[in-house]
């Protein structure tokens, strides 16, 4: 399997001003995120809000540039790339944001938006330009003749299918969903999903699949990648960390997934208080403040994201969840 | 015996109603527009075809007849319909005839002014950091100044006459447009369709002229608008001056400004000038907010 995305220690820290006489202050909203993506293959990244996953998808989408680290797209590197070498990168990864209210242009037509990627990169005439964008709305559900409405004609559901066919009318090799269907009424998130899956087939796209719903997570990923604080807590195969989670984080995000039948065997796990400030986060392990095992190590020395077993995790204590 | 039932195979985008028909529909739901269009394209008219509309000369003047009242009030004569002012001239006929300026001065000073505004807008917004502030201050300094002051500074710069007075204008209504377009573009910036139209690799004059300006124009419409009735109010306060439009030429603002003198003898002089800026003013409003309306795509109620 060809691998289309790698980001390796991809950071992103952000200077916000305090006031006028303090000074300025680092936000290390994403601190060294290290993966690899197959064509065809999904990675869902999962974390509480704050976590940096939005972050993430703005990195890998070229929309911010990170501070440092590197990210491969398609084998060529996009840090130091030209202007030009950019244009035909962006080309290759694309995105459908959280809110289908907001991603589509209220004043262009379905069919200009879903021609514009092409207008703009391809040499196509109008009519051939016209030919991919039905059939593109014909593979994502919508009836030929929304080719000539506006986007608040439609529901919710409809416009995400939209605003996924302007992101594959390209047929890009990586595709960034930041929450898809969080925004969606339950009803309409498993069809969009499953109109996600069927693109992903069709056209072997690698996802980045961003949420914080676990069971989605569950249905669309292959990999999963945790975030805390801008940190990766645990990745790993979707199986392993869904059955057996090694990192104290994870575990008690799997287990505040809420259930009809609640196993007795598996206790909940509370984490009590909130993500810490990013402005000063706590020594050592970012989540040894929360964590129900924490010892004084935690809070004395980084975790390495270190293998264990099948997957990859930055607990000290990892082997001992086995 | 041919069936009008429409083939299965018809294109279904075909049957769509045209774009100017859509607008069209859409305008004319709203009354109140279609009345001021209507008003508007009365004046046009008036204006286009002045010397044959007009019974008289407008400056012709009738000594015979110094400031006769109008035909419906005691002493009405029927040659001067809308009576006659201090110099014995046709008042209908210079209303008719002043039409002309004062359309021009209203129009040429509202697109010389929407046009580098919606552009300084676009810059500012588009580059908060850079450019954004220095435009902004200029057009701060530009409020600070009174309005018709700065008009009357830019007039004695250039020398009075028709054009200066129009650039005058245009100058002094700079700033809102300015303020309007980038505080609107500032907005839409940060929404994710302009996010989607950058990841789709849009260059900046696409996302400029074709992504964000059509979701700023709804304030740029009304301020145009409004601003067509002020352009002619300052053109009149320029022309009261002695900076606009000299005396002897008919210009609605002129003429009111030059018969205040007799607005207790003679209340037709003043008010009738009054009357039909007033009306052409409420005239181009109402037009503006249905255009504003029928091209707002999410107040179309089409199917």
């Amino acid at each position: 399997m060809a691998v289309v995305l790698t980001a390796r220690d991809l950071t992103r820290h952000y200077e916000v001003s305090r006031g006028m006489f303090k000074g300025h202050a680092l936000v290390r909203a994403l601190n060294g995120v290290s993966f690899e993506l197959e064509a065809g293959k999904t990675l869902a990244v999962v974390g509480e809000s704050g976590c940096g996953k939005s972050t993430l998808a703005r990195a890998l989408t070229l929309i911010e540039e990170p501070s440092s680290g590197s990210l491969k797209i398609a084998g060529h590197e996009v840090t130091g790339a030209s202007k030009s070498q950019r244009k035909q990168m962006r080309q290759d990864v694309q995105m459908v944001f959280q809110s289908p209210y907001a991603s589509l242009n209220p004043r262009q037509k379905i069919g200009d938006q879903l021609g514009e990627p092409l207008l703009i990169n391809t040499n196509l005439s109008r009519a051939e330009r016209r030919e991919k964008v039905q059939a593109m709305m014909q593979q994502v559900g919508l009836r030929p003749e929304h080719y000539q409405r506006y986007p608040h004609m439609f529901s919710g559901g409809q416009r995400q299918r939209i605003a996924l066919a302007r992101a594959m009318m390209l047929q890009p090799k990586v595709l960034v969903a930041d929450e898809p269907t969080s925004a969606l009424d339950v009803s309409i998130q498993a069809q969009v999903l499953n109109l996600f899956m069927d693109l992903q087939q069709q056209y072997h796209t690698a996802y980045v699949f961003i949420s914080h719903n676990l069971a989605v997570v569950r249905h669309v990923a292959d990999d999963v990648l945790v975030m805390y604080l801008g940190r990766p807590a645990e990745m790993g195969p979707k199986e392993d960390i869904y059955t057996r989670p090694l990192h104290p984080y994870t575990r008690a995000l799997l287990s505040a997934t809420p259930t009809i039948h609640q196993d007795p065997l598996k206790p909940k796990i509370k984490i009590v208080g909130e993500l810490p400030n990013p402005l000063n986060p706590p020594s050592g392990c970012a989540f040894h403040k929360r964590c129900p095992y924490a010892t004084e190590r935690c809070a004395a020395e980084v975790p390495e994201f270190r293998k264990v077993d099948t997957r990859l995790v930055a607990c000290h204590y990892a082997e001992q969840f086995l | 015996m041919t069936t009008n039932t429409p083939a299965v195979a018809v294109d279904q985008s075909l049957l769509y109603p045209s774009p100017y028909k859509e607008f069209w529909q859409a305008f004319s739901r709203n009354k109140g527009a279609v009345a001021g269009l209507l008003f508007m394209l009365l004046i046009i008219f008036c204006a286009i075809f002045a010397p044959w509309v007009a019974p008289h000369d407008p400056s012709e003047q009738f000594r015979d007849a110094l400031l006769t009242p109008p035909v419906w009030l005691e002493g009405g004569q029927s040659r001067f319909i809308l009576g006659t002012d201090e110099l014995g001239r046709d008042l209908l006929s210079r209303l008719i005839t002043g039409s002309r300026l004062s359309l021009m001065i209203g129009l040429s000073s509202v697109v010389m002014s929407l046009i580098p505004g919606i552009l300084l807008g676009l810059l500012g917004g588009f580059f908060p950091r850079v450019l954004g502030p220095s435009i902004m201050r200029l057009m701060d300094i530009m409020l600070a100044l009174p309005s018709l002051l700065l008009a009357v500074a830019i007039v004695a710069i250039l020398g009075p006459g028709l054009i200066n007075t129009v650039i005058a204008i245009a100058v002094v209504s700079l700033p809102s447009y300015v303020r309007l377009t980038r505080a609107a573009v500032m907005g839409e910036l940060n929404r994710d369709y302009v996010t989607a139209a950058r990841l789709a690799g849009a260059g900046l004059p696409r996302l400029m002229f074709i992504t964000v300006l059509p979701n700023c124009m709804a304030p740029l419409i009304v301020q145009a608008t409004l601003s067509f009735s002020s352009a002619i109010l300052d053109a009149a306060a320029l022309g009261f001056l002695g900076l606009g439009v000299q005396p002897p030429t008919p210009e609605w603002g002129t003429m009111l400004a030059s018969a205040r003198d007799y607005i207790e003898r003679a209340w037709w002089v003043v008010s009738l000038p009054g009357l039909t800026i007033l009306l052409s003013v409420l005239a181009i409003n109402l037009m503006g907010d249905g255009l504003r309306d029928a091209l707002d795509p999410k107040l179309k109620n089409a199917a």
